[in-house]
């Protein structure tokens, strides 16, 4: 446990070697929601609109939110193991006396750590500049469920950047390649990080619910907002969490076979 | 006029250089078959989306912001073509910083040739042309529909303001992307 709480501290650390890399990327997320409030305020410009089952104080507290659970969620440092796969440098790291994935976990908390505390400062600076009508959750259940999902959709986002990330073992070109297509693209539009997928027809919304993509942030948004009862939002957190036991069993899974092909090029 | 020969000698030697590198970039990428696909694929993937989610909400809405869906459609994909043809012509900025960061931009500083204009078209994005006809299609399907009030309430000056601000928004989207 010592070791990785040295781990947590050295990566906390490094967080703050490029302190502009790491504003700008704050800076990126911050105007992806400002896009959102601004698209969907001009949607809702008359206070009495009703679009998609939401009404303006929902999609504002929806924009809001977005920046929460983004730090929670998507700010991983895993995605850089396709790097250290394709040019060799995973060996270093085989070669340590420490656990390959509790070694990311531990990484990826510090990352996550750190963008929870930016996205608080975020927040209530567009909240003071901005000052929106928006909807507070009081309900406690409501509010727990919401936790929960957030650490099921850090789990199934863990999953997916590992099983991006281990495509160089068997080619290893494509290490930044498959993060794009499925993290940039897929996760980016279908986990209703872009817009609440409400915005879908219905064959479309159920068919995404067969997939890991909406539990990463569309569901724990909707579980604030409480848009669902409580049994429909039960049954999103089961599905969650077994997309999230499934994805990480596939990641081990792939980890074994993709270490049996692994070369070490360029050591 | 031997001023304006020199300049046009300059510029075709630069012309040259530059069928050159993007040559080059395109041997690259389709030395990258793999890549090459996934990067394709994701791009069109991308583009679906962008214009799927504003036609389902335009659908819904009837326009907003007092535009209507086909001049949110224009708007969209002319912000998209800016953007993509920026990132054909530029696309080796992205490159830059790791070209600062390793010291070969030593390399590019004792070419005889301005490392601006190195730094900046040295790698087009075949990719991107690709994608590119599809876009213009976009764009030219929204324009026809915008057709008769544009034949209707637009001067000429108005449609060259158009074609100047969408290649001076061109330019500035490439230089953006080298300040990162």
């Amino acid at each position: 446990m010592g070791k990785y709480l040295k781990v947590l501290g050295i990566s906390f650390q490094q967080e703050f070697a490029y302190k502009l890399n790491f504003i700008m990327w704050r800076v990126r997320n911050v105007m992806q929601v400002l896009v959102f409030f601004f698209l969907w305020s001009s949607v809702f410009q008359n206070p009495d609109a009703n679009y998609f089952g939401y009404n303006k104080e929902k999609i504002i507290a929806y924009a809001f939110l977005l920046i929460f659970v983004r730090a929670i969620t998507m700010s991983s440092r895993s995605v850089d193991v396709a790097g250290i796969i394709s040019n060799g440098e995973l060996s270093n790291l085989l070669l340590k006396p420490i656990n390959f994935f509790k070694y990311w976990i531990t990484r990826d908390i510090s990352s996550k750590f750190l963008n929870i505390i930016f996205s608080f400062v975020e927040i209530t600076f567009l909240f003071l500049i901005l000052k929106p009508e928006i909807f507070i959750q009081t309900n406690f259940i409501n509010i727990m469920l919401f936790v929960a999902s957030l650490l099921i959709a850090s789990l199934i986002f863990f999953s997916i950047a590992m099983l991006t990330s281990f495509v160089p073992f068997w080619i290893p070109e494509i290490s930044w390649g498959a993060q794009f297509l499925v993290i940039v693209i897929f996760v980016e539009f279908l986990s209703g990080a872009f817009f609440p997928l409400d915005v879908f027809p219905t064959l479309v919304q159920n068919i995404l619910k067969f997939t890991p993509f909406p539990y990463l942030v569309f569901v724990p948004i909707q579980t604030y907002l409480g848009s669902q009862n409580i049994h429909l939002n039960l049954l999103s957190l089961g599905i969650g969490a077994m997309w999230a036991v499934i994805l990480l069993f596939i990641t081990k899974m792939v980890w074994q076979k993709g270490l049996k092909v692994y070369e070490a090029v360029g050591r | 006029m031997k001023q304006s020969e020199d300049n046009f000698k300059i510029l075709k030697r630069y012309l040259r250089v530059y069928i050159k590198m993007a040559t080059n970039s395109f041997v690259v990428w389709l030395a990258r078959r793999s890549a090459f696909i996934i990067f394709l694929i994701g791009k069109i993937v991308r583009y679906s989306f962008y214009f799927g989610f504003l036609i389902f909400l335009v659908k819904s809405t009837n326009g907003f912001a007092g535009y209507t869906g086909n001049q949110i459609l224009f708007f969209t994909a002319t912000y998209v073509l800016i953007d993509t043809l920026a990132q054909f012509l530029f696309r080796s900025v992205y490159s830059f910083r790791q070209l600062v960061v390793s010291g070969d931009l030593d390399l590019v500083l004792v070419k005889p040739i301005n490392p601006l204009f190195r730094s900046l078209f040295g790698g087009a994005d075949p990719v991107d042309l690709i994608t590119l006809p599809a876009i213009i299609f976009v764009v030219v399907y929204a324009l026809t529909y915008l057709t008769t009030y544009y034949i209707l309430h637009t001067t000429c000056h108005q449609r060259f303001s158009y074609f100047s601000l969408f290649s001076y928004c061109s330019l500035i989207t490439g230089h953006n992307n080298y300040g990162n």
